[in-house]
């Protein structure tokens, strides 16, 4: 393998270990705040959690910056994974908990929407309004 | 079985997942042994600075820095300061031994002392501090991994069942990859011992309801008067103060010292000790793992200085000071001081639980932060322990195998012996720590005093080539035979040859790796006095010459020089050494209160903060400014290949 090979595939090895020790770090301490203020009912700790969630996004995108990358379509598929099943589990206790408060409904909406703004705000500096609307248009027309 | 236990158990198993998956990765990148021992030297600097810090202060500072300030207050808290000595260390050694590592294709320590100093005998001594060092310490600290299972599984996972399980996986992964995967892995580790340290200091703080209340209460404390030290020379509260420059004491064990053990000689001796984990053989080799010498400077400077030194000093006293109130000490509850019982009583020897305990507080209401706490406790006791088991494998092979047994040994065989040696490694730790723990804890307080006589040796390597080669090497065997004469084992060993030494654990209130310095430093100096030969300076002229060239600092720059030295030198005076007792009453009397505090703080806090605040800016100076950690002044090419 030449040298040049060798060091893209060292950068490309070096930016996952930096995915994954940011992720590794703000997912498990975003969850535990989250679901500590969810179980609890604790304001702080829920909107907490949903805020390492957004560090580590923006983490992300200084990775993604430094190691001149983007987001890989099997991280997107992911995100959007977990981001569906945390909504699905957030709107089933909203629904059948009888244990779910005031405060796990701002905890959650103002999470999920504040996440749902991140990644669209990431969108429209990446790529401007109009092609970020148009992405979706042009899915839309086939 | 509890909730906490519950996510304990998935936690640690998504921990171990991370680990192993790493160790499966890097296995695939090792295809050389130098992959294997060094990461090919090609760690990039980030992983460096964040490893490196995890290596160094790692375990005995997340679990042990609070207990010893529960134990003996803000006398001990003074080491919170080793956030800028031990990478002061790091400052003055590293940046030259990367030169020489790519320079001359060093992948051991031992190598590079046997042949600048030409010495068998050094190569043999330095092996033997790396396995004196690691074999106990990693003993301790895997010993204190499993007591942390232990009590937040309310004792329904054994210690040492918890330890063996733990050892079996961290084998796996540094068995797998090597220094890589410790790297790799290290860099999450690093955060989670950060972010635990925070974490863990900030319960407490809501236990006070605060950080005014938490000052509040230790006012209420220093105007007691008595605390369970005794009362010092000063008749004020032994929590309080540094009990004087130096007590000519007999030893622990003979003759107590008056208010405490942490008098300024002590606290110095003992910086020196801690200074022993960048100047061990193993830091050594994640040095010349490194890409280039990017890392070194933010490493010792941002990470080390100042982030380090924050959560020590805040964070670090607030678990040890605040666990007091906290239920954990039965003689300020006689004094109406505690504010809760949420800790059971760690007096009388039992203040090493203490992170445990403190975690345990949270866990019925947040059972996945308490055990995600835990996680990061592993964490900060793994990032050592891999370091050193993967370097122990490194060193068997490079300095015994390879030189003594079979120099022909290829690739494949090597790293299969690095291997092997990395599980008898941990086995020796294992065993010990299982089946002799009062040994271990014995073996464990001679580590950091071994690895620091290897101090003088590195001055003359890296900086002064007139300290001879029978100066180094007497000067490091005296000093380890003092460590060894100074501390428990060696009382204890004399003891069993039926001598009685006059003297009882660290004499004078000086820490035995003081001790050995002293003997070290003069030995090397007088030897060195008569025993100069134009031959051997010859010989060490390539080495120096070529650090010269690579790493002096330019001539505009050589001004600050004596500049830079007298700060560092009144640092460590004033900062951790005899100068460090003006700290007691400068700013106000310990038991003046709140009002009378400057800053709101105890005088000898307040001290602490400064001192921690100029030692950033002193290594800040000698890192960047005199070009001490910065990038070599040319290109480092290897001379020839070693492999």
């Amino acid at each position: 393998m030449d040298d040049r090979t060798q060091n893209m595939k060292m950068a490309h090895i070096e930016q996952r270990v930096a995915v994954f020790t940011n992720w590794a770090f703000f997912g498990t301490f975003g969850f535990c705040l989250a679901q500590s203020g969810f179980a609890e009912s604790d304001l702080v700790a829920g909107l907490a959690g949903f805020v390492i969630f957004l560090i580590g996004f923006a983490a992300h995108l200084i990775i993604n910056k430094i190691f001149d990358s983007h987001f890989t379509n099997g991280e997107i598929a992911l995100a959007l994974i977990l981001y569906g099943l945390s909504m699905i589990a957030f709107v089933a206790s909203w629904l059948f908990d009888p244990n779910f408060t005031k405060v796990n409904l701002i905890i959650g909406l103002s999470g999920f929407t504040a996440i749902l703004l991140s990644f669209i705000a990431t969108l429209f500096i990446k790529f401007g309004i109009r092609e970020s609307y148009l992405m979706v248009h042009r899915v839309r027309k086939y | 079985m509890t909730v906490t236990l519950i996510w304990l158990i998935a936690l640690i198993a998504l921990y171990f997942a991370y680990t192993l998956f790493w160790g499966v990765v890097t296995s695939r990148m090792a295809h050389t042994a130098e992959d294997f021992f060094l990461g090919g030297r090609q760690i990039p600097s980030w992983i460096f600075v964040l490893s490196a810090t995890a290596i160094s202060f790692s375990g005995w500072t997340a679990l042990g820095q609070p207990a010893f300030i529960f134990r003996d207050g803000f006398q001990y808290a003074a080491l919170s300061l080793c956030a800028i000595s031990i990478p002061l260390t790091g400052v003055l050694f590293l940046k030259r031994q990367w030169i020489l590592g790519k320079r001359f294709g060093y992948v051991t320590q031992a190598e590079m002392f046997s042949e600048y100093y030409s010495s068998t005998a050094m190569r043999w001594m330095v092996l033997f501090v790396a396995l004196a060092f690691a074999i106990p310490f990693l003993g301790m600290q895997l010993a204190a991994s499993g007591y942390l299972v232990q009590v937040l599984s309310d004792s329904k996972v054994h210690w040492s069942v918890a330890m063996w399980v733990m050892t079996a996986v961290l084998f796996l992964y540094v068995c797998f990859g090597g220094l890589r995967a410790a790297a790799y892995v290290g860099a999450l580790q690093c955060m989670f011992f950060l972010a635990g340290m925070i974490a863990v200091g900030l319960i407490v703080y809501f236990q006070f309801g605060g950080f005014g209340e938490f000052v509040d209460v230790l006012a209420k404390f220093s105007a007691k008067g008595i605390g369970p030290l005794g009362t010092p020379a000063s008749g004020y509260n032994a929590y309080f103060e540094i009990p004087g420059v130096i007590q000519f004491t007999e030893g622990l064990g003979r003759e107590a010292p008056n208010g405490g053990v942490w008098t300024a000689s002590m606290v110095l001796s003992y910086s020196i000790a801690l200074m022993g984990i960048q100047a061990a053989p193993a830091f050594t080799i994640w040095a010349f793992s490194c890409r280039d010498t990017k890392g070194f400077g933010p490493q010792q400077v941002w990470i080390s200085g100042v982030v380090i030194g924050l959560v020590l000093i805040f964070f670090g006293v607030a678990q040890g000071m605040g666990a007091n109130f906290l239920g954990a000490s039965p003689a300020l509850d006689e004094l109406g001081l505690t504010i809760s019982h949420v800790l059971p009583d760690l007096s009388g020897g039992k203040e090493s639980g203490l992170v445990a305990h403190l975690i345990h507080i949270i866990s019925s209401r947040a059972p996945w932060l308490a055990a995600l706490l835990a996680v990061c406790g592993f964490a900060a006791i793994h990032a050592m322990a891999s370091a050193f088991a993967s370097t122990a494998g490194t060193m068997f092979v490079r300095d015994f195998y390879k030189p003594y047994i079979n120099s022909d040994v290829d690739d494949k065989e090597q790293k299969l012996l690095a291997r092997i040696a990395i599980g008898l490694v941990l086995l020796s730790a294992l065993l010990l720590a299982t089946f002799a723990p009062r040994a271990q804890i014995q073996l464990g307080s001679l580590a950091m005093g071994f690895g620091a006589q290897l101090l003088p040796a590195l001055i003359g390597l890296c900086w002064m080539r007139w300290i001879t080669r029978p100066a180094a090497i007497v000067g490091l065997g005296v000093g380890l035979v003092i460590v060894v004469f100074t501390d428990s084992f060696g009382l204890s060993l004399a003891e069993f040859f039926g001598i009685q030494l006059p003297w009882g654990r660290w004499p004078w209130t000086i820490h035995s790796a003081g001790w050995g310095i002293i003997f070290n430093l003069a030995l090397c100096l007088l030897i060195s006095l008569v025993s100069q030969n134009d031959k051997e300076k010859a010989h060490k002229a390539k080495f120096h010459d070529y650090l010269n060239l690579a790493a002096a600092a330019s001539n505009e720059k050589r001004f600050l020089r004596p500049v830079s030295w007298t700060f560092a030198l009144g640092w460590l005076f004033f900062g951790l050494g005899p100068g460090s007792v003006f700290g007691n009453y400068l700013f106000s009397l310990p038991d003046g209160g709140v009002a009378l505090w400057a800053l709101g703080l105890p005088s000898i806090w307040v001290w602490q903060i400064i001192w921690w605040a100029l030692g950033i800016l002193v290594i800040w100076l000698l890192a960047y400014r005199l070009q001490m950690s910065t990038l070599p002044n040319i290109e480092v090419k290897l001379q020839e290949k070693i492999f």
